[in-house]
């Protein structure tokens, strides 16, 4: 489960990176190494996360694991800017 | 789409997020802490030398307890893990006919162990109410009685908490795809609120939907059984929900010593689900017709089909698995379907990383009604023209911000007080239970009195902190029984306790830092917001 | 004063109960003819399922039930589809 949510964790940060509205670089990831390899990396969590795992509890598992982590980057990133700003 | 629709809508989310947003904050923020419920009671359960539960000695005790004590036979409990609320292995309840099926603390509850003399020694007991006190606030709106007018209320919430989640997503749609995770911090803040409340809305939008959908069924099944009854089965339902319930027991004698052994038992259903954790053993009927033993436990590669876990049904005297129907990765794909409902609700799944993916989203999801109260408010306000006075805001504004400060963090620090108070108060006031409401209301309705009367600015300041307090109490008695073990409280040394003291001591630093940061906001925010105040503003341009 | 040119009426309380009423009624059929059709799943879970099928049917029309241009059309629409509905319910059970 861990590596599968390594996996996850990674693939959230490229797909947020590589968004317009991100604020943690100073100007966004090209869309081939960002949301592409996020995608993939997030395929791959899932596909890490059902081995050895009940197939609807890893699906669930990988929803909840993007929800939060997806929710988490922009305020996370907005507290950096805020406090590097004062 | 038409811009008419999205107008109507809005109206829809406006009205829909203001009736439930309170409400949904407690449901929120206590169901998250329920998530832990079990933690939460163990942090606070005295010290009891914990019988650890030797199984080669549970078949005696069984068979001793019960002929001692018959009547326990209907329905008691073996518990495999040691815990410090659980202080003895044997436990059993003798309820009125009357209780509510959700209330599990009506009645009386009695404990059996094996004395050094090997005899059975009972003691009736009070559990704590604390986890229940927790998950009831959670349950029922914040109300004390989880009865079914409070869960028709708590119906109703969710209705309109769905009506919110389908309107603000119809509203966020025609910006949807160009403000993706935007969260533009500026001086603008209502686009500052706006963009925060719709990050934690739109993406974790299926756990919100999740949420209100089996919130609904939970307060409305009753009836809609009753009336899918009427108008589908004829008057048939009970048969129809009757469990086909598996084989029959084969057995010959009902004489509680002629038991397998619980060891024995256990293997049975682990050798059938190796990565299954069994936690307890609920015997029912044990010397009636159909005596059968369910073997609790989770399965973290798995569902559970409810919210305790999942069980198998053995026969205990003849040691065969009778059903695997709600048994973690045995069901079928229908059963699967219905237990996903619950798992999905009750988080159980995935073990313990799992549940505390479910805590933080479940206090984004708090933040997210918190939030949208906010954003009502300051999206209303009277605009300050230059030069001239702050305006006066209308009424109904200063009203909804303090209810929003008073609502909110009274229920945070009410929570806080009463965990403290479990074990503050523990021997030295007569119900400790109903104390610990008192502890909650008394602070949940002080903290509301207190906003209307300083005003939602000052008050927020004053209520951070006292929330930020009340949390840090929860370590910080920790910390007192180490160093004077005079004072009478204790600690508990388990990583569930110590892990409840370490999330208080990070909820109150995160509490203190909004604290800190709403003073800030009210000296030198925008002075025509509901959140300055001018009494500390004046304070800093004199000094 | 000109009128308004939207031709959207807001028809607050018509709507909400039009999505409240016939959303109650369609999904109740609805989860009939799940009951109907499912046969293959054990009673027990089947009668689970067609509970927790009504909530997501019924909020769902609720919801969109503001999407009409009027409440009269509301009732019209989801009336129609009710009745529907009942009576494709009515026929499977009888034939």
């Amino acid at each position: 489960m861990g590596a599968g949510l390594a996996l996850l964790l990674g693939g959230c940060l490229l797909i947020y990176l590589a968004s317009p509205n991100q604020r943690w670089r100073a100007r966004p990831l090209a869309g081939m190494p960002g949301r592409t390899a996020g995608a993939l990396l997030l395929a791959l969590a899932l596909y890490q996360l059902q081995h050895g795992m009940q197939g609807v509890a890893a699906v669930f598992t990988w929803s909840l694991g993007v929800m939060l982590a997806l929710t988490l980057l922009p305020f996370l990133s907005a507290l950096f800017h805020v406090y590097r700003g004062r | 789409m038409r811009t008419e629709f999205i107008r109507i809508y809005k109206s829809v989310h406006t009205w829909t997020g203001i009736l439930s947003g309170l409400a949904l904050f407690i449901a929120f923020y206590a169901g998250a802490l329920t998530v832990f419920k079990e933690e939460i009671v163990r942090w606070a359960a005295p010290p009891a030398a914990i019988a650890a539960t030797d199984l080669a000695q549970a078949h005696e005790l069984i068979a001793r307890t019960l002929a001692e004590h018959p009547e326990a036979a209907r329905d008691f409990k073996l518990h495999l893990q040691p815990a410090e609320h659980l202080p003895a292995p044997m436990s059993w309840s003798i309820k009125p006919p009357d209780a509510d099926e959700h209330d599990s603390l009506a009645g009386r509850h009695y404990l059996a162990t094996l004395d050094a003399a090997g005899l059975p020694a009972v003691s009736e007991t009070q559990p704590s109410q604390l986890g229940e006190l927790i998950d009831i606030l959670h349950r029922v709106v914040g109300l004390p009685f989880d009865n079914d007018p409070n869960r028709w209320l708590m119906g109703v919430i969710a209705v309109l908490y769905a009506l919110a989640l389908i309107s603000g997503v119809i509203v966020l749609l025609p910006s949807l795809v160009k403000d993706l995770f935007a969260l533009r911090v500026g001086k603008n803040l209502k686009r500052m609120w706006l963009d925060a409340h719709n990050v934690v809305g739109f993406i974790s939008l299926p756990f919100h939907v999740v949420f209100a959908l089996t919130a609904a069924v939970f307060a409305f099944h009753d009836g809609l059984y009753a009336l899918q009854d009427h108008l589908l089965y004829d008057g048939r339902i009970k048969e129809m929900l009757r469990p086909v319930g598996g084989a029959k027991p084969q057995a010959r004698s009902f004489d509680p010593a002629t038991m397998l052994p619980p060891a024995e038992l256990v293997a049975r259903v682990q050798a059938v689900v190796p990565d299954f954790v069994p936690d307890t053993l609920q015997y029912l009927q044990a010397t009636g017709p159909r005596p059968v033993v369910r073997v609790w436990g989770h399965d973290p590669q798995a569902i559970s089909p409810r919210a305790p876990g999942g069980f198998a049904v053995v026969d205990p005297y003849g040691g065969r698995l009778l059903s695997t129907d709600y048994l973690p990765g045995k069901q079928d794909a229908a059963s699967t379907t219905v237990s996903s409902f619950f798992a999905l609700h009750f988080a159980t799944f995935g073990g313990t990383p799992v549940r505390w993916m479910y805590f933080l989203l479940g206090l984004a999801g708090a933040w997210l009604f918190y939030s949208g109260n906010l954003l009502w408010i300051e999206s209303r306000r009277r605009k300050q023209r230059a030069e001239n006075a702050a305006p006066e805001q209308r009424r109904d504004f200063r009203l909804l911000g303090a209810l929003t400060i008073g609502t909110c963090l009274g229920c945070i620090s009410g929570i806080s007080f009463a965990i403290v108070a479990a074990k503050g108060l523990h021997g030295r006031v007569d119900d400790l239970n109903a104390w610990l409401w008192y502890v909650y209301y008394a602070c949940f309705f002080a903290a509301i009195g207190w906003a209307f009367n300083r005003g939602a600015a000052r008050a927020a300041v004053d209520l951070l902190w006292l929330s930020a307090g009340a949390t840090l109490a929860i370590p910080l008695s920790s910390l007192l029984a180490l160093l004077w073990p005079a004072l009478g409280l204790w600690v508990n040394l388990s990583t569930a306790s110590l892990g409840v003291d370490v999330t208080a001591l990070l909820g109150s630093l995160a509490l203190a830092w909004m604290a800190r940061e709403t003073a800030r906001r009210a000296r030198i925010g925008p002075q025509d917001s509901v959140w300055s105040d001018t009494q500390m503003r004046n304070r800093d341009t004199v000094s | 004063m000109t009128k308004p040119i939207s031709s959207i009426r807001r028809d607050w309380v018509a709507k909400t109960l039009a999505g409240l009423l016939l959303g109650l009624v369609l999904a109740l059929a609805g989860s009939g003819l799940f009951v109907h059709f499912a046969s293959g799943i054990g009673s027990s879970v089947r009668v689970q399922l067609a509970m927790w099928l009504v909530m997501p049917v019924w909020l769902g029309v609720l919801g969109g039930s503001y999407f009409f241009h009027s409440g009269a059309r509301a009732w019209l629409w989801l009336g129609a589809a009710a009745i529907l509905l009942v009576g494709a319910l009515a026929s499977v059970r009888l034939l």
